[in-house]
């Protein structure tokens, strides 16, 4: 009688199973929906002082979608969110041994980084949906009456997106780089305000010479890196880059790419 | 031991594990030059797309535009764009256009300066902080506030915010009293066409236009500052490209073949037999001729029938104003108030003559005081082909105006003077392969004190453009799409606390707290 050894089942059946796992682990953590509740909190107050600016001052509907979709709690989302939703993703597992028989299961190590990436993304979808439902809602005429421009408030979406797929890679690597989840969190909370504040303080030291198409790399890379003035003037006013899309996919690649490497360095340890 | 644990396999040695710390190095090394690869190449120009969800693509160029900006790339020239904008706030701001305009033009500008690459230069001056560039404003602009300087070399453009970039339309509501106050709103962002336009004639034309001003007969004087002079047409000219001369029909034996525009402006003297065939032979040459012959101030009017006639064109002799009729009724119509003789032109344009056609659309209100009748001759001279371009009626006249309030005028039929032409253009077939134009209005127009206002200048560029043959107008459609405006009424504002601050979150927080219970019992 020869030992079976372990089979590995096809790449998109196990990351369907892991992405299936990790969400749902997500979906029923009440950690999960209190976040939800303090950002809709937050949101909706930010809402309600919108309505009565527009109600005093007057405006139209572009404004409105705008001020809707790049206000303080936004940001709070891209900070803070993503790096809660993954601090638990590896250090958790770590601490409590759980990643062991995780490493050992039939199933790549990138299947594995990949699938826990892929939960907190659609979890961080989750998250925005409400927003955009609401938006919706409030194009009735109970409440503001006025039809949004919805091509501007779907790039914003997008952008959102995109933006929050790379902090949460960042996060996922912090996570798989500790088994402490406060440090893990910590430290992606520190890479996302870096990542929007950082640029936009070396622009204003250097005095950099905006963006044009003679620009060189080292200018490309650092309008790149600039995600909040991508936010704010680009994806929230209705604009679609692909220079900016590709930046985000690329880097939340190579996020990915470097946290399967260090929960592959486990082995030779 | 541990040689006998490595060649087990049941660990490393630090060998392999220098080998493997070399390996992933050098993975992750390969993985970062792919990442910038990726990001070098993918934010080429040539690769970049940017798709424009705007309501109304409102942040995306033309390709006339992008094709100009291109051309100016290969020509290698430089193109230095300057910003003077005011900042106005609250009332002084009505609707906050003036905000929303700016923004529109800093957008427009930024588009324009990132295709342009080095070959563009933006330079965003805050009149408020910076003293030299405050100073560099009187300079470059003589003062005028909310200005956009662009400047190729010797050749500079002018373009205002408001009046070039902005179509602003001011709803009527009605003029009676007590109702409420117009709004002014924003209709449209022409900022493409007016940046445009400037970049393409600069690109076009190797030097300013020369624009030639008669100094004979008393004629309009360009250097005069005074309510009767042009001292203001002289300048809006000058910014829009044309170098402005003045010349002596008198002592001059032709006018100079580089002579784009000839302008002659209420000359209060007959045009003698020999000046008017001096002006005659241009014209069949290929030149142009901007007339204004409106009633002088004495109340005199020249026929001007050397010149006129044999272009087929007729001067009338009485001076155009209805009387104000008297509130009793027992009072003849009170003729001679200044007023009376104000034209205020709204739908009077042609429909058809390309300089006008967008005023007539856009019902913009001209000013033309002094006015009398002009007729083109029932059977024009061979060659000679004629278009009016303004039309008066009854209610076209400064006293429908008093005081903001339309009046429910009618004339008699003894004071109703009708239709009455006020303007009249003429292409004439010439010896050259270019036509003769001239422009002919029998009206005080584009002086200083008579209101050489905002549209006016308009008028009067666009006239000069058309009389100078320029091809330089770009026909840029406006972008700008005004979006619903929001006006909430305390009970919407109140359902929407409702919504979003208490039926959202606490929702959300009952969800968690029934996970809570759930995995509880779980």
């Amino acid at each position: 009688m020869t030992a079976q050894l372990p089979t590995l089942k096809a790449p998109k059946r196990q990351l369907w199973i892991i992405t299936r796992r990790e969400f749902f682990a997500l979906l029923v953590s009440p950690i999960s929906w209190v976040i939800l509740f303090l950002f809709f909190l937050f949101r909706g107050f930010e809402v309600y002082q919108l309505a009565s600016y527009f109600k005093e001052v007057g405006g139209d509907s572009e404004s409105f979608a705008m001020g809707y979709l790049a206000s303080a709690s936004t940001q709070f989302a891209i900070v803070l969110v993503p790096p809660i939703l993954t601090m638990r993703a590896f250090a958790e597992e770590k601490r409590t041994g759980s990643l062991e028989h995780l490493m050992t299961a039939p199933v790549r190590d990138f299947e594995v980084v990949f699938g826990k990436w892929l939960a907190s993304w659609l979890f961080f979808v989750l998250l925005w949906l409400p927003t955009l439902t609401l938006l919706l809602i409030l194009q009735m005429d109970s409440f503001l009456g006025v039809s949004m421009p919805m091509g501007q408030v779907c790039a914003a979406y997008i952008g959102l997106f995109a933006l929050g797929s790379l902090i949460l890679a960042a996060g996922l690597f912090t996570s798989s780089l500790t088994d402490n989840q406060l440090l893990a969190s910590l430290a992606g909370m520190i890479f996302a305000f870096a990542l929007l504040r950082a640029p936009q303080e070396i622009s204003q030291q250097l005095d950099v010479r905006a963006l044009d198409v003679d620009s060189g790399f080292g200018l490309v890379l650092l309008d790149q890196f600039y995600v909040i003035k991508q936010l704010g003037q680009w994806f929230f006013r209705g604009l679609v880059d692909t220079g900016y899309l590709v930046f985000y996919i690329s880097t939340t690649g190579l996020f990915l790419f470097l946290t399967t490497r260090v929960i592959e360095s486990r082995k030779w340890r | 031991m541990s040689k006998d644990k490595n060649k087990q396999g049941g660990g490393f040695g630090a060998g392999r594990r220098f080998g493997i710390g070399l390996v992933v190095a050098l993975n992750v090394l390969f993985a970062v030059l792919i990442w910038a690869l990726l990001n070098f190449l993918l934010t080429k120009p040539a690769l970049r797309k940017t798709f424009d969800l705007s309501p109304g693509a409102k942040f995306s160029l033309g390709g006339e535009t992008e094709a100009l900006v291109a051309q100016l790339r290969k020509s290698g020239d430089l193109l230095e764009i300057d910003t003077f904008f005011e900042s106005y706030q609250g009332a002084k701001d009505p609707g906050g256009i003036h905000a929303r305009v700016k923004s529109l033009a800093y957008d427009l500008i930024e588009r324009i300066r990132f295709l342009g690459g080095r070959q563009i230069k933006v330079r965003h001056n805050d009149i408020y902080r910076d003293i030299k560039s405050s100073g560099e404003r009187v300079e470059v602009t003589g003062g005028q506030p909310d200005t956009v300087t662009l400047k190729i070399g010797k050749k500079t453009r002018l373009i205002h915010l408001i009046h070039d970039m902005a179509d602003i339309d001011t709803p009527d509501t009605g003029g009676m009293p007590g109702q409420a106050q117009a709004q002014f709103v924003l209709r449209g962002f022409k900022g493409e066409q007016a940046l445009a336009s400037a970049l393409k004639s600069m690109l076009l034309e190797e030097e300013n236009l020369r624009a030639y001003w008669v100094k004979d007969f008393f004629a309009g004087d360009p250097s005069d500052q005074t309510a009767a002079g042009y001292a203001g047409l002289a300048r809006a000219l000058m910014e829009d490209g044309f170098d402005n001369h003045r010349i002596s029909l008198v002592t001059a034996q032709e006018i100079p073949a580089n002579c784009r525009l000839l302008i002659l402006l209420q000359p209060r003297l007959p045009i003698p037999e020999r000046e008017a065939a001096l002006i005659q032979s241009y014209v069949r040459r290929g030149g142009s001729l901007l007339m204004t012959a409106g009633m002088s101030r004495g109340g005199r009017a020249l026929s001007q029938r050397s010149l006129l006639e044999p272009l087929g064109l007729r001067l009338g002799k009485q001076q155009l104003f209805n009387g104000l009729p008297d509130s009793t009724g027992s009072a003849p119509p009170r003729y001679g108030d200044p007023r009376c003789s104000f034209l205020m032109i709204e739908d009077g344009w042609s429909r058809v003559h390309p300089v006008t056609k967008s005023f007539r659309q856009r019902r913009m209100v001209g000013a033309f005081p002094q006015a009398r009748g002009l007729r083109l001759a029932e059977k024009m001279p061979k060659g000679v082909r004629g278009t009016y371009l303004i039309t008066s009626n009854p209610y076209t006249w400064g006293e429908a105006y008093v005081g903001g309030v339309r009046p429910d005028y009618r004339p008699t039929s003894e004071q109703d003077l009708g239709r009455q032409q006020i303007a009249a253009t003429i292409v004439v077939d010439g010896e050259t392969e270019r036509k003769g134009r001239i422009a002919l209005i029998s009206a005080i127009a584009f002086a200083n004190g008579d209101g050489l206002i905002d549209q006016h200048s308009k008028f009067a560029l666009e006239l000069c453009s058309w009389l100078a043959s320029r091809e330089a107008r770009v026909d840029v459609p406006e972008r700008y799409r005004r979006t619903e405006s929001i006006k909430l009424s305390p009970q919407q504002v109140s359902r929407v606390k409702l919504l979003v601050v208490w039926v959202v979150p606490l929702s959300f927080l009952a969800f968690a707290f029934f996970l809570v219970y759930w995995r509880r019992r779980a």
